[in-house]
């Protein structure tokens, strides 16, 4: 499978960041662009789904959020409210249905992982997918280290539900990987969020971790992202379905 | 084994649809319904909004992903199924049931509808 990696270093607002996800996503169900990785960074956000917007104080809450330093941007694929920050590195995969053939929710997770287990396990870092208690955004697909999220993922399907084979439209998968600093302030971020607005959940520093406290050493995100673009420039990781 | 009913119309997307009282009943298969997973949210167009046959009408979410719910039919939603605000659950529970997604008034039903596969051709498309 040829994937077009596209290490993007443009600035741009972290709505605009999300925009272009679906805006890559929706080109390929229409053809125009082909399989595609997307290596990007982020400013400081938090990036919310299309449910926590139906919570009764949204607006406000967003308000107040962006007041501290948190704007509230929209993403349109699954879970919950994730913090962003420049000390993350988020990657995302794009492919178009007609050239690829996607038949379960689980192959898409393990193709976006591939590349990250890969890339941690050249810090020395294990991880597996699974559950974090006490995570923000929690789910079966989190990339966990030790017992801690280090990763989170997400997928949006279009052309046709998620996890049944189809022949148009495209897939959308992304994940965030912690790579430096300590994750209070994001996690503080999301749950005075939900206290703001009308949410229940109540999340845990403790539960998240990133590259820097598993390895107890200060780590370089201009490292870190060479040597993911390195191992998706190189492709053989991507048939990793079935081996994590 | 996944439950396909023969009262109604299947697109290739895992919708169904099924005419009652000049008003056509939409959601989602026990096929597709299975293969999300446990569903966490729904979100639906407005009454009254118009769609063409094969466009986007909403989205589900599951505990793994979202996807985009396509209607095989053209026509105005006349009704949606508020309970899924609350229980979107019953998408899983009874998804010819109580988890229906909308009730749209048709432009052109009998031509559409013919386009669309029977019980048979869905459990042929699905492996059953």
């Amino acid at each position: 499978m040829q994937i077009v990696v596209y290490n993007d270093i443009e600035q741009r607002s972290p709505q605009a960041q999300l925009n272009l996800d679906e805006q890559l996503l929706q080109a390929a169900a229409k053809g125009d662009v082909g399989p595609t990785w997307r290596l990007w960074q982020d400013g400081q956000a938090l990036v919310v789904t299309r449910k926590e917007t139906h919570l009764p104080h949204f607006h406000s809450a967003s308000v107040s959020l962006h007041r501290q330093g948190w704007p509230v941007v929209v993403r349109r694929s699954g879970g919950s409210t994730l913090p962003h920050t420049a000390e993350m590195l988020q990657l995302s995969l794009i492919l178009p249905r007609g050239l690829i053939v996607v038949e379960r929710i689980a192959q898409l997770y393990a193709w976006l992982a591939a590349p990250l287990v890969g890339l941690l396990e050249t810090y020395g870092i294990q991880v597996g997918f699974g559950e974090v208690k006490g995570a923000f955004c929690d789910g079966s697909y989190n990339l966990v280290a030790s017992g801690h999220k280090i990763a989170g993922t997400a997928q949006r399907w279009i052309g046709g539900l998620a996890g049944v084979p189809s022949r148009q439209g495209a897939v959308l998968a992304h994940a965030t990987l912690f790579v430096k600093g300590q994750m209070r302030a994001p996690t503080q971020a999301v749950n005075t969020f939900y206290a703001l607005a009308g949410g229940q959940p109540h999340y845990e520093e403790r539960a998240v971790t990133t590259m820097e406290t598993m390895l107890q050493k200060e780590v370089q995100m201009e490292e870190v992202r060479q040597k993911l673009l390195s191992i998706l420039e190189r492709g053989d990781l991507v048939d990793a379905y079935g081996n994590l | 084994m996944s439950e396909v009913r023969d009262d109604r119309r299947y697109s290739k997307e895992h919708e169904w649809v099924v005419q009652e009282e000049g008003r056509v009943r939409l959601g989602i298969t026990d096929f597709a319904q299975n293969e999300l997973g446990d569903v966490i949210f729904v979100e639906l167009p407005e009454v009254g909004k118009g769609f063409h046959a094969g466009e986007a009408i909403g989205t589900v979410e599951s505990v793994k992903s979202v996807s985009d719910v396509y209607t095989p039919i053209s026509g105005r939603v006349v009704e949606k199924n508020e309970a899924l605000e609350q229980r979107p659950e019953l998408v899983n529970q009874d998804p010819y049931g109580e988890g229906w997604l909308v009730k749209i008034e048709p432009t052109d039903w009998d031509q559409e509808a013919n386009q669309l596969l029977d019980a048979a051709a869905y459990r042929a498309l699905i492996g059953e």
